[in-house]
């Protein structure tokens, strides 16, 4: 090589790997952070989230504890992980096992043992869930010094969506084997590393951890230094919420319960102290909650609509994760009633009830569900608005659904118990007679021979509907329903009492407001006592029922629906313990 | 005595040849505004505080301006290496050329921020050298050269240059390639672009900017690529000049050495793109970036100052090397138009802010103006309108408010 050619052509080209060398040698020496030291954990190590947050390792993924949970919200990137800095013997004979419980579809959470780093998953091994297709199956293998994951094995398992698993690995000198809630799947796999750290991983998916344990299984036991101020919890007092024990509450902020709801439809955004449903283009978009409730329990929900006005809840779900086999009841999106049904198997809606409502707008309001074993009461802001409603299906967890709106939940509520008022608030607005609110119900007093009617602001389909009526001399008091208006009796169908002539009768109104009478039945009236009527309305058919003894039965109905009323001839009569009950069998 | 007898001289007496004392001119004068600058409006002008709002170095006013913004991250990378953190702002988006030389230096200078300072005003020095000799090469005029230098030196924005930031090594390394590119010599072009290439992501434009250059040399440019001569030229080169080719090919080693330490470290090869999103920083592309801030300004107040003045400059800034690189390409060929293309509208496709800055580094823009400026006027007119600019910029960079 001439001088010339070395100083064009060699001498930079020596530069060139003498900058590259020193490049390299700076990336790996006096730009990469030095290992801060890390106080190892001996073991045993036991860890339930429930106290000061415990101080992991992680590269990836955002982790945080909520709900005495560690919950991996980072459903971008693969294989976020947290390490435990445990120090387990290469020599060591130990369990880990963690509860893990996926909050969505995919599926992707799992564990880290025997990490020789602290900070990567450089040179550990790995056992998580992998969703293949429509199948779900676990696989284990080990991360080499380039953080590739090498396999050493899979087994397809059955785990569904939001259920909680206790992975678990069981690691002896040479080789471990994979567990699954306690039971050994497959064993004396060969490991790669010995001894080393424990961690958390997910992959494309959120997970909720819990219980957290590295057991020793052999030799000498391993006696956990107690800190000094370590005490023995006390039991936590029970919370309750107006006398009831609190058996779940969210008011969705950061220590709030991120990680019970499971939203499987719809937009569901955690934001700032509330839980926002966002699309407001379809129908029932719901989010279920994992918690197992009693058979009977009180659910309220606080929300607001910021747009629409089809917000509501579920209950008795079968799943957290489907609306299917569930009770549902909200706000109508496109008119100011309140709406009640449920949902079957297939998803199919069957309503069991409406009533008008004022409209939602933007304020906040309280939905209450009280619910027994057999049936369910709603409130609607502290006011009672049914009777006792059958219940049609009988699962355990609650939820929260929307429809054509944009709805925010600030709180959720649920106690033991299901103590209600089923007594109605009548609200008498009637077109003629003088009607009053009484401590004890209703009243009309004007005397006058004549037809007075009072529509009480319910409406509804099929219902069991018990009135006391305490009538003056000469008077008649009854109920109208189906009726076409709120207080209009007008295609309404009467059942009224005749004390003159000792019959109870019925009838229906036309649509110019004009009575027709189908039908009457005797019935003796003790003087000055009140008189229990209940009717039962049924598709096509009602009863008719005083003081407990049928009257009537399966008298042909017309209407399928309407409001329902109160009806006075002549007064004083006084209606006392109204009570409305959807479809209840006498 | 003529201030143009005043230049001559002074070399003359120093012995110094011009390509060393015009830069050196050009530097310390310019250096000497915004350091005083920086200074004055630090102590004068009570800055904005809050949390965030850092000071490298309370007790050293001289040093301590120059380290604001993403200066931060250098320091933290010098001083404590790299960090990755999915969904965090994390380190490695900044290329580890810079934080290395001030890592380097650290024990020389004790502490970081010095070295810092040091290793940028060391690096313009040598920028606007290789500056000059690159002007000179290609317009044939000492005039248009030191008028480059000058313009560079003095632009508004050019307080980065003396900051802890990657402009002037950028600027020193992307020029010494095209120079070393500019006069054939692929090796010294190989290896400046190497270290470039580690400096910043678009450090590697400077690899098929070289490219380009080999091609031209034999023959082939995007402007003839439609004749057949041109081709036949390209394989004749592949045949008889392939180990420039080769060389050449080097380039990218600079980028992928910092991958692989990306990769071996984080496990993932392309941290400094994956943490881009913790920024807020989305592509969009330049005409959705234009249209945002064109609407932004529609609504303007001028005369009551309701008005987003950063995007008036950015914008101004981005137009200028529009209109610049258009007249490149026919002056000084496609190689320098694509490199002053590329430099802005890669980060305009993610948001205009900052432009001011990447403007800075398009060097081809500095040396087209400086042979407009041999319009007397013009010159004036330029000189004064970036030296004003220079210290009204640099007092706004040094009270934590953001000019680029």
């Amino acid at each position: 090589m001439s001088k010339a050619q070395f100083q064009q052509t060699g001498l930079p080209l020596l530069l060139l790997a003498v900058g590259l060398v020193a490049l390299n040698a700076g990336l790996y020496t006096l730009l990469t952070a030095a290992p801060v030291p890390i106080p190892r954990l001996p073991l045993p190590y036991i860890e339930a989230f429930d106290g000061e947050p415990p101080v992991y390792r992680s590269f990836g993924g955002d982790w945080d504890v909520r709900d005495a949970q560690l919950v991996q919200i980072n459903t971008v990137g693969l294989d976020l992980g947290t390490l435990i800095p445990v120090d387990a013997p290469a020599d060591a004979r130990y369990t880990l096992e963690v509860d893990l419980r996926h909050m969505s579809d995919a599926v992707g959470g799992g564990l880290i043992f025997n990490a020789q780093q602290l900070n990567s998953r450089q040179q550990s091994h790995m056992l998580r869930f992998n969703r293949d297709g429509a199948e779900t199956f676990l696989i284990w293998g080990a991360f080499g010094d380039d953080s590739d994951f090498t396999g050493q094995g899979s087994i397809r398992v059955d785990i569904a969506p939001g259920e909680v698993a206790r992975l678990g690995v069981a690691v002896n000198p040479e080789t471990y084997s994979v567990l699954l809630d306690g039971e050994p799947l497959v064993e004396s796999i060969p490991l790669v590393y010995r001894g080393g750290a424990a961690g958390l991983i997910t992959s494309g998916s959120q997970v909720a951890f819990d219980n957290v344990a590295v057991l020793p299984v052999d030799g000498p036991a391993v006696v956990a230094e107690v800190a000094p101020e370590a005490e023995v919890a006390e039991v936590a007092a029970v919370v309750e919420v107006d006398g009831e024990a609190l058996v779940y509450s969210d008011t969705f902020d950061s220590a709030g319960g991120v990680s019970a709801w499971t939203p499987f439809s719809g937009t569901w955004v955690f934001d700032d102290g509330a839980l926002r449903q966002t699309d407001a283009t379809g129908f029932d978009f719901g989010a279920g909650n994992i918690t197992g409730l009693p058979s009977t329990y009180t659910y309220s929900v606080m929300f607001a609509h910021e747009q629409g006005q089809g917000g509501g809840v579920l209950f008795n779900m079968a799943t957290p994760e489907s609306k299917n086999n569930a009770h549902m009841v909200r706000y109508v999106h496109d008119d100011d009633f309140l709406t009640w049904g449920y949902f079957d198997a297939e998803g199919i809606y069957t309503g069991q009830g409406s009533v008008p409502v004022p409209n939602p707008g933007t304020e906040t309001h309280t939905l209450t569900v009280f619910v027994t074993p057999d049936s369910y009461v709603i409130a609607l802001d502290g006011e009672t608005v049914t009777g006792e409603i059958p219940l049609a299906v009988t699962g355990n967890h609650i939820g929260l659904v929307s429809a054509q709106s944009v709805m925010r939940v600030a709180r959720v509520n649920v106690t033991t118990g299901a103590t209600v008022n089923t007594e109605l608030t009548v609200e008498a607005v009637g077109t003629s007679g003088v009607w009053e609110i009484t401590p004890t119900g209703t009243i009309q007093t004007a005397m006058d021979a004549t037809d007075y009617v009072a529509g009480t602001g319910f409406a509804a389909e099929s219902f069991a509907l018990d009135v006391t009526i305490t009538q003056g001399e000469g008077a008649g008091g009854g109920v109208v329903f189906h009726m076409e208006a709120r207080d209009n009796p007008a295609g309404g169908t009467m059942v009224r009492f005749n004390p003159i002539d000792s019959v109870i009768f019925w009838g229906r109104y036309d649509a110019e407001g004009v009575f027709e009478g189908a039908g009457s039945a005797p019935v003796v009236l003790p003087e000055d006592e009140s008189v229990d009527l209940r009717i039962v309305a049924r598709p096509a058919l009602f009863d008719v029922i005083v003081n407990g003894e049928i009257i009537v039965r399966d008298i042909p109905l017309a209407s399928e629906g309407g409001w329902l009323g109160l009806v006075s001839f002549s007064g004083p009569v006084a209606f006392d313990e109204l009570q409305l009950s959807a479809e209840v069998s006498e | 005595m003529t201030a143009q007898a005043i230049r001559r001289a002074i070399p003359a007496r120093l012995n110094v040849p011009d390509w060393i004392a015009r830069p050196a001119l050009a530097f310390i004068v310019t250096r000497l505004i915004v350091f005083f600058a920086a200074y004055l409006a630090e102590i004068a002008i009570p800055g904005v505080v809050g949390d965030g709002l850092y000071h490298a170095n309370p007790n050293n006013v001289f040093l301590d301006v120059w380290a604001r913004w993403d200066s931060g991250f250098y320091l933290s990378i010098a001083e404590r290496g790299y960090f990755f953190q999915l969904g965090q702002q994390s380190s490695v988006a900044f290329f580890p050329m810079y934080p290395l030389l001030m890592a380097a230096l650290t024990p020389i200078t004790g502490s970081a921020l010095a070295a810092g300072v040091l290793v940028s005003n060391l690096a313009l020095f040598g920028a606007l050298v290789f500056l000059y000799l690159l002007t000179d090469l290609e317009f044939e005029d000492r005039a248009t050269a030191t008028r480059a230098v000058f313009y560079m030196a003095a632009f508004p924005t050019a307080f980065f240059f003396s900051a802890v930031y990657t402009e002037s090594t950028f600027a020193l390394l992307a020029i010494a390639t095209m120079y070393f590119a500019r006069r054939r010599l692929w090796a010294w072009a190989a290896l400046f672009g190497v270290l470039v290439a580690s400096t910043r992501i678009v450090g590697v434009v400077m690899w098929g900017v070289v490219g380009l250059e080999w091609l031209k040399v034999h023959g082939w440019t995007l402007s003839t690529i439609h004749k057949g001569s041109s081709w036949r030229g390209f394989w004749q080169g592949l045949r008889m000049d392939w180990h420039s080719l080769a060389i050449i090919y080097l380039i990218p080693l600079g980028l992928i050495s910092y991958m692989l330490y990306l990769n071996n470290t984080f496990g993932d090869p392309i941290a400094f793109s994956t943490t881009q999103s913790a920024w807020g920083r989305e592509m969009v592309g330049p005409f959705v970036i234009i249209y945002r801030d064109l609407v932004n300004l529609w609504g303007a107040d001028v005369w009551r100052g309701d008005i987003f003045y950063h995007i008036v400059v950015d914008l101004a800034a981005f137009a200028l090397v529009l209109f610049a690189g258009v007249r490149m390409w026919r002056r000084l060929g496609e190689s320098y138009a694509l490199y002053s293309l590329i430099s802005v509208l890669i980060p305009i496709s993610s948001g205009s802010q900052s432009m001011t800055r990447y403007a800075l580094v398009v060097f081809p823009l500095f040396m087209l103006l400086g042979w407009w400026g041999r319009y007397e006027l013009l010159d004036r007119a330029l000189m004064v309108a970036f030296s004003v600019f220079l210290g009204i910029f640099t007092a706004i960079f040094v009270n934590w408010i953001f000019i680029a």
